[in-house]
């Protein structure tokens, strides 16, 4: 049984590869605008998911993401197969 | 919304000079038309012209408006080539309306006027405009999913400008998807905000929702590979100008430019930029 994916801590692992930074109060419900973050380092972070999960955000789901848990729910939407952490 | 006049002086205001060293010579900065034949750069942007007259059906007979004309090479073609009646454009650049009155063409006259505050002296009965959507919403906008509704009213504008029957030949660079390559993503937001800041590339869907309830879709023609053969011609002949871009504008600006035109040809390649050619016809 594979664990289940930890979003909020891919996340927090993601923002420092790709931008440096350190997100220790990140919740599900963080606002990713918010982090200071610019759309280049966001869309690399994107990548980071998708390269570690083998998915593919479509495009247009790409600015509907809003918050972490957006991001975790576009996920999950294309890996029905994998348990998340709440 | 969209780039300002400050952003596109960053675009279009390095020195004419300096795009002249690069460009054909009549300084077309949009794709040219090559059919997978080998013909240089100055025939294909002189095809590019030919089809997208053909798409706005010019005549003798047209009185002609460019919206976001360039440095003219549009103008100099109808007015030369054509033969039309009248050629009105309309750019948000300084450096390129100065260029087109040095050509002084006959029939021919070009405004600093952004299309928002563009108050035409008279209808307009065949319409051009190749590759200034870009610039119509910025990437901000888009992500807030306000682009069809500018794209939109641009699309009413040009309807509201226009005697019925007209057609009107269009032209978009297009945002097929966003790279997943590291690089490459670095390498296409640079050129989205440092290269042309305040705007942002049309996806097809957008333009095909944009258009309705004003002009019809008669055709759409897609040339990916040819604007990567574009700019890579563009990217030959800056290379072939090094020393001299370099001693005249500084290794910046070569260093920029060379950058661009090389994310410009891998982009092509890699499918996250295509380019669109539309006749579109005027829904009466």
């Amino acid at each position: 049984m594979e664990q289940p994916i930890d979003v909020l801590e891919m996340f927090k692992q993601a923002a420092f590869e790709v931008d440096n930074r350190r997100l220790p109060d990140l919740k599900l419900d963080t606002l990713i605008a918010g982090l200071g973050m610019d759309s280049v380092a966001v869309m690399e972070l994107v990548s980071y998911f998708e390269e570690k999960l083998s998915v593919r955000i479509p495009d247009e789901e790409l600015s509907r993401l809003r918050t972490v848990k957006d991001l975790r729910d576009a996920i999950a939407r294309l890996r029905p197969d994998r348990q998340f952490a709440a | 919304m969209g780039s300002n006049k400050q952003d596109i002086a960053v675009s279009y205001d390095v020195s004419n000079e300096f795009f002249r060293l690069w460009l054909d010579e009549r300084m077309n900065y949009t794709c040219g038309v090559f059919d997978g034949q080998e013909i240089s750069l100055e025939e294909a942007q002189l095809n590019k012209l030919r089809i997208l007259s053909g798409f706005a059906h010019v005549t003798p007979e047209s009185t002609l408006l460019d919206i976001g004309c360039g440095w003219g090479a549009n103008l100099e073609y109808q007015a030369l080539v054509n033969k039309v009646k009248a050629a009105h454009g309309i750019t948000l650049s300084e450096a390129q309306c100065a260029e087109i009155r040095r050509r002084k063409l006959p029939g021919v006259n070009a405004t600093v006027r952004s299309y928002l505050e563009y108050k035409p002296p008279l209808k307009f009965d065949a319409v051009m405009s190749i590759c200034m959507m870009e610039h119509i919403v910025s990437p901000q906008e888009a992500r807030e999913g306000k682009s069809i509704p500018a794209y939109r009213n641009y699309f009413r504008l040009v309807h509201e400008w226009t005697k019925p029957g007209t057609y009107f030949g269009l032209q978009t660079i297009l945002r097929n998807f966003v790279p997943r390559d590291r690089q490459d993503v670095k390498d296409v937001g640079w050129v989205t905000y440092e290269i042309f800041p305040g705007g942002i590339t049309p996806r097809l869907e957008e333009i095909v929702a944009a258009v309705n309830p004003y002009w019809e879709i008669l055709e759409i023609k897609t040339r990916r590979l040819d604007y990567q053969k574009t700019t890579w011609h563009w990217r030959d002949r800056l290379r072939r100008n090094e020393a001299k871009i370099r001693a005249e504008w500084g290794d910046k600006v070569f260093d920029d430019y060379d950058r661009y035109l090389s994310t410009c040809v891998r982009g092509f390649e890699k499918h996250y930029q295509s380019l669109a050619q539309y006749s579109l016809k005027r829904i009466d």
